[in-house]
């Protein structure tokens, strides 16, 4: 399982390094340079934006500039100073600054991943909470009543906008004022204790998570249905029955198992799409997160800010591969053991 | 190879299997009767669509809700198709067990072998270690380094492995009466004369009866106490295997035995079934 | 093969019913100058956010109620009591049918010469325009789009999929690899990032032209990775290995064996993915991104609409009917494309 592991890692380098080459090239090839707008607005000092072009070699060549790009990109960096050489350590990523925002970017990324990160994980466990049970359901009740109407549902999930939905939902929390039309904590989050910061953020995230949940509910029900009763007719099921086992277990333990493999493959393919869902449920909903700070840098055009958060975007999309990888090497015993000789 | 008693453990009264399918109704088996002693061999011989693998799975109800059974299976003096579920299953893997044609496919590829025949013992003799009972069961059934290979998956084990494996689990409860459906055609030769030995064997120490679905007339001779012969859904021959061998009654038989391959013949085509002309003859 | 299609579609009612829908939505949108009223950036002040006018039928004609504007503040219309009746293929703003023949003729038009007789199927939006009509204009864009952006992504897809699986190896290995890269960009964080480079300032005809480009950019790699996938497991049948055997030409083989086996599944890979363009599209110009003013597109319209929440808190419903339009469009596709998988292979994973 290490093995495994570390040969994906491995695997990812190269991709980083052209997806760091793409960001660069399109930082590069963009009309006038990224620090145009930076220099337009008047707060900006001119100092910053001198030391930015040194940092960043604008006026080299652009191999120099990408080299620099890539030495800044590097996390770790090395502190002569500190006591003991663990120490020596430490996290230096230089993204550039953000002129709109006036911090660096990297301190702008430090409080923006961690709530994209949260609002996927949360639309994910809900998603999946509620699709593989309904799609187990339907496949054991194929050609129900319950079978076609939730495929009926699912069908209207898939096909609304997002963003529309997401409209709808900000309505309906303007018009009801049950859940809050936005923002990830209420003014008085500072004053609260933990358990009721807690409990704020949760509320918070109910809306953004229902409707960024929605359209994966319906596409995972649907795969899970359909693995379910493809494996429903698989050699092992009548084994089972054949040993005596009553049809729960059959079910649940046997056919389960093994149907929920391709869903764990399935849902690596989707978490692109989840990724590109967020960013419109954030713009919309208010929810600050990386997708709210890239759409924001984009039309104010703080380029810095879009080619890290495109790079932080990838960066979590990669991330994401590699753990539906690894759950699924855990899941499944054929991908994580070599077959017999 | 002879029978240890005259018990009848096993009758087979007009056996009818209906099928719907989108095209209408297929009749699969049209009245089968036959009956088996207990501790003997009864081999079932039929080429593909004979409604063979469709009986052996009737005997335990194991065929999906949209098949319509007739008739009457008497297993002892109760009758399988009247049986509630929890009866079913309290004579599935402990009296009556099965083994499939493909070992790969027939074992779940999730869970450790070890683990699947565990699970087969549990739920018959419900108590928490059964592991020795596990390894000792691979070790019957010739599995080197069966403490080893409990913890394996059948991927990790060859064809012939994977077959051993679910002949331990399906005797792993002592049963009296073991259906092999197919269980080495889809081996090498060489393996399905292991698995045929390895059979009689555990039949020598066991006296389990043994109801033998096959194609391969050839498997059949050294090894069935009596042989029974279907073509489309009906029982066209039916009796002691020397006998059968000798002399077959039904056209198809003869054909059948026919197309066995024999060293030293002097044909110099293989024999072939003309089923149009069977049709016409019966 | 395409009549086998056809036939099997008509047993499968509800995937025909997506097809016959899909078919008159794009009949509707290139005749829409035909169908549509008004031009598409025709506005009238004074009649914003009016309500969709009712119809009804009296001496033989369809008449078309007159509002008035009780409350301008709530934006409340209510009938004033008049009404005026409809002409039937009457003349109308010119316009070029097909680009090229030019026209005059519309489906229907006010019978009379006052400017203030307006008829609204579905109302107007905040500067007065006829939102039926620029719903069928914002249908040309969106449903086009979906049409443009397939035929590239197959076109892409089969080269570098079919390729990649049929020869398998360095070539393979390559595309893969091109395939995962384009990947592994979140679609919508490339989609912005390649706008921000590419586009800071273009004008309608060429911001379509550069999101379908986009759009396509992203889309193929999906398709070419399930096309290799199709294309290798079609390599290694034995009627290709014949055909190899006997001497044939490697672009014989692939135009006379493997590409016709991949048409089918080609079909409905693309019409399964034609939503994801239509939504790409409308995503992208309702954050602005896309389609500009005055050009009409539904992602656009329901932008417009959802601005200061006047359509919720007015009840401008109307507005949305964008909204409805994607959505009906999509479900169609979705409901075409399982039905024409259940016919090629239901067990395909796509």
């Amino acid at each position: 399982m290490l093995s495994f592991i570390i040969r994906r890692c491995l695997t990812a380098v190269p991709l980083l390094l052209a997806i760091a080459l793409l960001v660069f090239l399109l930082m590069y090839l963009a009309p006038g340079d990224f620090l145009t707008a930076a220099r337009a607005d008047r707060d900006t000092p001119r100092e910053l934006v001198a030391q930015l072009e040194r940092e960043f070699g604008l006026d080299e060549p652009w191999y120099v500039q990408y080299a620099l790009w890539l030495g800044n990109l590097w996390p770790i960096g090395w502190n002569e100073n500190a006591a003991h050489w663990w120490n020596r350590f430490e996290i230096d990523m230089d993204l550039g600054f953000s002129w709109s925002y006036k911090v660096p970017v990297v301190d702008l990324l430090a409080t923006r991943i961690p709530a994209t990160l949260l609002l996927s994980f949360t639309s994910i466990v809900f998603a999946w909470s509620i699709a593989i049970p309904l799609g187990v359901l339907a496949a054991i009740h194929k050609d129900s009543l319950f079978d076609r109407i939730s495929a009926l549902l699912a069908y209207a999930a898939l096909s609304i906008p997002e963003f529309f939905l997401a409209v709808l939902a900000v309505f309906f929390a303007a018009r009801s004022g049950w859940f809050p039309t936005g923002g990830l904590t209420s003014i008085e989050y500072e004053f609260l204790s933990p358990v009721g910061k807690f409990l704020d953020i949760a509320y918070h995230l109910i809306l953004p998570t229902v409707v960024l949940g929605a359209s994966m509910i319906a596409g995972m029900m649907r795969i899970m249905r359909a693995n379910f009763l493809d494996y429903l007719r698989a050699e092992f099921v009548n084994t089972a029955r054949a040993k005596g086992l009553p049809e729960g277990v059959v079910m649940f333990k046997h056919v389960l198992r093994n149907a929920i493999n391709p869903l764990i493959t399935a849902f690596g393919f989707a978490f692109s799409s989840l990724l590109s869902g967020a960013l419109l449920v954030e713009n919309i909903m208010n929810y600050p997160g990386l997708g709210q700070l890239v759409y924001d840098a984009l039309l104010k055009q703080d380029q810095f800010v879009v080619m890290a958060s495109v790079m932080m975007g990838a960066l979590m999309l990669m991330l994401g591969n590699l753990l539906a990888d690894l759950l699924l090497a855990w899941s499944d015993p054929r991908i994580r053991l070599e077959s017999a000789a | 190879m002879t029978a240890s008693n005259d018990h009848t453990l096993l009758s087979v009264e007009d056996l009818a299997i209906r099928f719907r399918t989108r095209h209408g109704v297929v009749q699969a088996v049209k009245g089968v009767s036959f009956q088996m002693r207990e501790g003997e061999t009864l081999a079932v011989v039929g080429e593909s669509g004979s409604g063979k693998s469709v009986t052996a799975l009737a005997l335990t109800r194991l065929l999906p809700e949209t098949c319509g059974l007739a008739g009457r299976i008497l297993y002892g003096d109760r009758d399988m198709l009247q049986l509630d579920q929890a009866t079913l299953r309290a004579i599935r893997g402990k009296e009556i067990a099965y083994i499939f044609q493909e070992p790969m496919a027939s074992l779940n590829p999730v869970f450790t072998v070890g683990e699947q025949i565990a699970e087969a013992i549990r739920y018959h003799y419900p108590r928490k270690e059964v592991r020795d009972q596990v390894v000792e069961a691979l070790t019957r059934v010739g599995i080197r380094e069966p403490e080893r290979r409990y913890d394996n998956y059948p991927h990790q084990l060859s064809g012939g492995m994977n077959q051993r494996v679910m002949i331990a689990m399906a005797l792993a409860c002592q049963p009296r009466l073991l259906v092999a459906d197919e269980p080495t055609t889809a081996l090498d030769v060489t393996i399905q004369a292991e698995i045929m030995a390895l059979l009689k064997r555990l039949r020598a120490e066991t006296g389990m009866a043994i109801l033998l679905i096959t194609h391969n007339f050839g498997i059949v001779k050294d090894f069935a106490d009596r042989v029974a012969v279907m073509f489309r859904g009906e029982l066209v021959e039916f009796g002691e295997t020397a006998q059968v061998l000798a002399e077959p009654r039904h056209p198809y038989t003869r054909a059948l035995i026919d197309c066995i391959p024999r060293l030293g013949s002097r044909r110099r085509r293989l024999a072939t079934i003309d089923h149009a002309k069977l049709e016409a003859d019966s | 093969m395409r009549q086998h299609l056809l036939l099997e579609l008509l047993r499968r009612p509800l995937g025909f019913a997506a097809l016959v829908l899909l078919v008159l939505m794009y009949l509707a949108a290139i005749f829409a100058s035909f169908l549509a009223p008004y031009p598409p950036a025709e506005q009238s002040l004074d009649h914003a956010f009016h309500p969709p006018t009712g119809l009804y039928w009296e001496d033989g004609r369809v008449w078309v109620r007159i509002y008035e504007n009780a409350d301008p503040a709530a934006g409340r219309w209510v009938p004033s009591g008049e009404a005026f009746p409809l002409a039937w293929f009457a003349s109308g703003y010119p316009y070029r049918l097909f680009g090229l023949i030019p026209a005059d003729t519309h489906l229907f038009q006010p019978a009379t010469d006052d400017p203030a007789h307006r008829v609204y199927l579905l109302g107007s939006d905040t500067t007065g325009r006829d939102v039926f009509t620029r719903l069928l204009y914002g249908a040309r864009i969106s449903l086009s789009i979906g049409l443009i952006g397939i035929s590239i992504t197959m076109v892409m897809g089969f080269l570098v999929g079919g390729l990649a699986g049929y020869f398998g190896g360095r070539v393979d290995f390559w595309a893969m690899r091109l395939v995962e890269f384009l990947m592994a960009i979140p679609g919508l964080y490339l989609l912005l990032a390649l706008r921000a480079t590419l586009a800071p300032n273009f004008e309608s005809a060429q911001m379509y032209i550069l999101i379908v480009i986009i759009l396509a950019a992203i889309g193929w790699a999906g398709t070419a990775r399930i096309i290799r996938g199709l294309s290798l497991s079609l390599r290694n049948r034995p009627f290709v290995m014949a055909a190899e055997c006997m001497g044939q030409s490697t672009l014989k083989i692939l135009t006379k064996h493997i590409l016709p086996n991949l048409t089918s599944y080609l079909l409905v890979a693309a019409t399964l993915s034609i939503p994801a363009y239509i939504l790409g599209e409308a995503a992208l110009s309702f954050l602005g991104l896309g389609i500009q003013e005055p050009s009409a597109s539904w992602g656009l319209m329901l932008s417009q609409a959802q601005e200061d929440m006047k359509v919720f808190m007015l009840g401008f419903w109307w507005l949305l009917s964008p909204g409805a339009a994607i959505f009906v469009t999509v479900i169609a596709f979705n409901v075409l494309g399982d039905a024409l998988r259940d016919i090629v292979d239901p067990r395909m994973k796509l």
